[in-house]
């Protein structure tokens, strides 16, 4: 018992402590906070007889799961599966046991607080499926997606299925079913993540490192497609294509476009070859939810997928600059190349001409990606949320566009932080801008494009004026570190 | 070859660098003279990347100056940008692309580019049919830092910045390398810096040796010289005199003896070898490393 007790501890102190100081700290006092707060206001409430203690509760419940599930998913799951490498696999007596009933208690735990804070016992195979989902998806597997987008859309995939069919999950046999399945589904998990060495687990488990760092790195997508796999190569065909096309035409002028040239630096993420694949994705997906969903499902699920689309709109225009940021952290090594390069000119023509393409680049990428969506809405029947899908994409913008231009030599690119307060300044301004349509009688929608536009450009004219006072961008963040 | 008329190649005037509370660079004076080839030496972690990154302008100096090709090296202008070719440490840049691919792009950078010379190095260097159109991350260390060495040579650059440039090669790739550096590098009066750990290569190669070691210069020469001269002087500590030696590099002391390390055999050295129990031995470029750097 002491000797599995220290087996534990060591493991814990190895994955949670050592590794992820910070973070964990960071997360414990977010999450007491949060606790200390609830449980103040919960207090009052229940005295005041306008809360029930058991809502009370489960809002702590709830707060606790989203602790423990970012603990669990995004520091112990990862630094486990770093540990048991091959070698440790072979060589480490008793560890690959300790690694997978510890994931499984964590997987148990965090099932059954989820479920607790929802107050709906019927949902815990959908939350334990989705739970364990992140996790294969942690652990560098995207086939977890799959299990995700069942779970978490059970409204939307109930409507796929025949009623009858529904009827019997939710029921109690049907629940204890597929509670019984989803327990033998993590345990075929376990063995799949924490493998026994030898080749297989040798083979592969480079790859599931890059993976994983992949995820870990918030979905860095060009650097998948860089490694040349799944369709990364169709685009990187494409790619190849357009800088061919550069070099040629630099070539045939005798002299290249250093913009374009300084730009190749990011990878052919940063490009705008990456953007005609990706929105031939989107309206890829908004073809099929039309004529396949939409043609079984109806208009209720329609509504569904139209109000889920705003959510994902704006995720994806938040997050389509984060890989230029990610990109110039990533590629100090090329920067200081083409820094070296005649091309590159003195610091600040460097900058003017780097500032000109990135602003080109993320603009042209905002108007196409708000252009797709909204394409993509009313191919799937969303046409009368067109008006406040084009305002949120103008503050997902605003937020997408903050930090990509400023003193790179010393930031390279936002912060969480930078990021944080443009959420906050989204947040006032679809405050002023709630308040001006409420005054004036207009759409809100139309005064939260208004007044994300002028923002935007404030903040861009801001950037500019800084990247032009900076040192050399390239190579990003060389200052940080001094 | 060291002493030609006009500005030196490389000059670097109290430099500072420091990260945080780490001071890298110390007020380190160096002159590279135009044609110099200089090997430049020091333990990891000394900061022989980070002086020839703040040599090219790549990283902002605390203090002091640096010129390269007579101009400020933060400033540089595109001519004499495009007179410098600079291997980095880590090799494995623009992995997402071919060798082809980043040959051609960079050819696109340069106003001048030797496509004989290249197509040259690739042929004689392995770099078969399927290989140049491999993504460059597919390559293995060695081959990438073949390719590394191919871009920098590619444009017959005036001044030649090598950081480590065989450490990830064979010792047949790293004798192909020395050849290339000595047939079309060197004997065109290109000025080179390299930083290596293999000393062997420098006995080769290099003409000058520089011992970087806190933050500074330590012992500069030429080769011959400096494996010719630099002697090893086991003495009784009673023996040997408070004031440094002429020429003295480094003194340890170890119980009753001392270690003297002096560059060049001088008056001094004869005085203290007549006397008994002194033991004077020459050194290997090994020796020196350890001796100069310890």
């Amino acid at each position: 018992m002491t000797a599995a007790l220290d087996d534990y501890r060591a493991i814990l102190r190895v994955t949670m402590v050592r590794t992820a100081d910070r973070v964990i700290k960071g997360m414990t006092l977010v999450g007491l906070l949060n606790t200390l707060s609830l449980v103040v206001i919960s207090g009052i409430q229940i005295a005041r007889h306008k809360m029930d203690l058991a809502l009370g509760l489960r809002m702590l419940g709830g707060i606790a799961s989203v602790w423990l599930m970012l603990a669990w998913s995004a520091v112990f799951v990862p630094r486990a599966i770093m540990l048991h490498s091959a070698v440790n696999a072979r060589l480490i007596p008793r560890q690959r046991r300790r690694l997978m009933g510890m994931a499984a208690a964590g997987w148990l735990l965090n099932t059954g607080l989820i479920t607790f804070a929802l107050g709906l016992w019927a949902a815990f195979p959908l939350v334990g499926t989705a739970v364990l989902g992140i996790a294969i998806i942690l652990a560098g597997n995207m086939a977890g997606i799959v299990p995700v987008i069942l779970a978490a859309n059970w409204p939307l995939t109930s409507t796929l299925l025949p009623p009858a069919a529904v009827q019997a999950l939710t029921g109690t046999t049907g629940l204890l079913a597929a509670s019984a399945a989803m327990l033998a589904g993590a345990a075929v998990c376990m063995r799949w993540m924490f493998p026994r060495g030898g080749d297989g687990h040798l083979d592969r488990r480079a790859r599931q490192i890059e993976r994983m760092q992949w995820v870990r790195n918030g979905g860095n997508w060009p650097q998948y497609l860089e490694s040349g796999t799944m369709s990364g190569a169709s685009v990187l065909r494409l790619y190849a294509f357009a800088l061919r096309r550069d070099c040629s035409a630099a070539q045939r002028r005798k002299r290249a476009d250093p913009g374009k040239m300084l730009m190749h630096a990011f990878g052919p993420g940063v490009h705008w070859s990456y953007w005609v694949a990706s929105v031939g994705v989107i309206l890829a997906i908004a073809a099929v939810m039309r004529f396949v969903i939409g043609w079984r499902a109806g208009a209720s699920a329609l509504g569904y997928i139209t109000s889920g689309s705003l959510g994902g709109m704006v995720s994806i225009i938040v997050m389509s600059t984060s890989q230029l940021i990610q990109a110039m952290n990533r590629t100090p090594g090329e920067q200081a190349l083409l820094r070296l390069t005649p091309l590159a000119g003195d610091h600040g023509l460097l900058n003017r001409r780097l500032a000109t393409q990135i602003l080109r680049y993320v603009l042209s990428v905002w108007i196409m990606l708000t252009a797709t969506i909204l394409l993509a809405s009313f191919m799937i029947g969303g046409s009368a949320a067109l008006l406040l899908q084009a305002g949120l994409s103008c503050l997902a913008g605003q937020v997408a566009l903050t930090s990509v231009l400023g003193d790179h030599a010393r930031e390279g690119g936002r912060h969480l932080g930078h990021l944080l307060l443009a959420g906050l300044l989204a947040l006032l301004e679809a405050g002023l801008a709630f308040g001006a349509g409420w005054l004036t009688h207009t759409p809100f929608a139309a005064w939260v494009i208004a007044i994300a536009v002028v923002v935007t450009a404030l903040q861009l004219r801001h950037g500019w004026r800084r990247m032009m006072a900076a040192p050399p961008a390239f190579p990003a963040r060389r200052l940080a570190l001094s | 070859m060291n002493s030609q008329s006009g500005f030196p190649s490389i000059a670097m005037s109290s430099v500072s660098k420091h990260f945080g509370s780490q001071r890298v660079l110390d007020g380190l004076d160096w002159q590279v003279a135009r044609g110099q080839v200089v090997g430049l030496l020091g333990r990891n972690g000394a900061g022989k990347s980070t002086l020839l990154e703040c040599m090219l302008g790549l990283r902002e100096l605390d203090g002091g100056s640096v010129a390269v090709l007579g101009e400020d090296a933060g400033r540089l202008s595109e001519k004499v940008l495009a007179r410098i070719g600079y291997v980095p440490q880590k090799p494995d840049l623009f992995d997402w692309l071919t060798p082809l691919q980043m040959l051609d792009y960079f050819k696109a950078m340069y106003p001048r580019w030797n496509t004989g010379k290249v197509e040259g190095l690739l042929s004689r260097w392995g770099f078969d049919a399927a290989m140049r159109s491999k993504q460059i991350k597919k390559l293995s260390g060695g081959e990438q830092q073949r390719l590394a060495i191919i871009r920098a040579l590619a444009h017959d650059p005036d001044l030649l910045i090598l950081d480590e440039p065989v450490s990830a090669l064979d010792p047949v790739g790293r004798r192909e390398f020395l050849r290339e550096l000595v047939e079309q590098v060197i004997e065109r009066g290109t000025t080179v810096v390299f930083s290596t750990h293999i000393l062997s290569d420098l006995e080769r190669v290099a003409f000058d040796l520089a011992f970087l070691k806190n933050g500074k210069i330590a012992l500069q020469g030429q080769t011959d010289a400096l494996l010719e001269g630099a002697r090893r002087i086991l003495v009784p500590v009673s023996n040997l005199p408070a004031a440094p030696l002429a020429g003295e590099v480094r003194r340890h002391q170890d119980g009753a003896m001392a270690s003297v390390i002096v560059q060049a055999p001088n008056a001094d050295v004869e005085r203290l070898a007549r006397e008994p129990g002194v033991r004077v031995e020459a050194l290997t470029l090994e020796d020196l490393f350890i001796e100069v750097t310890k």
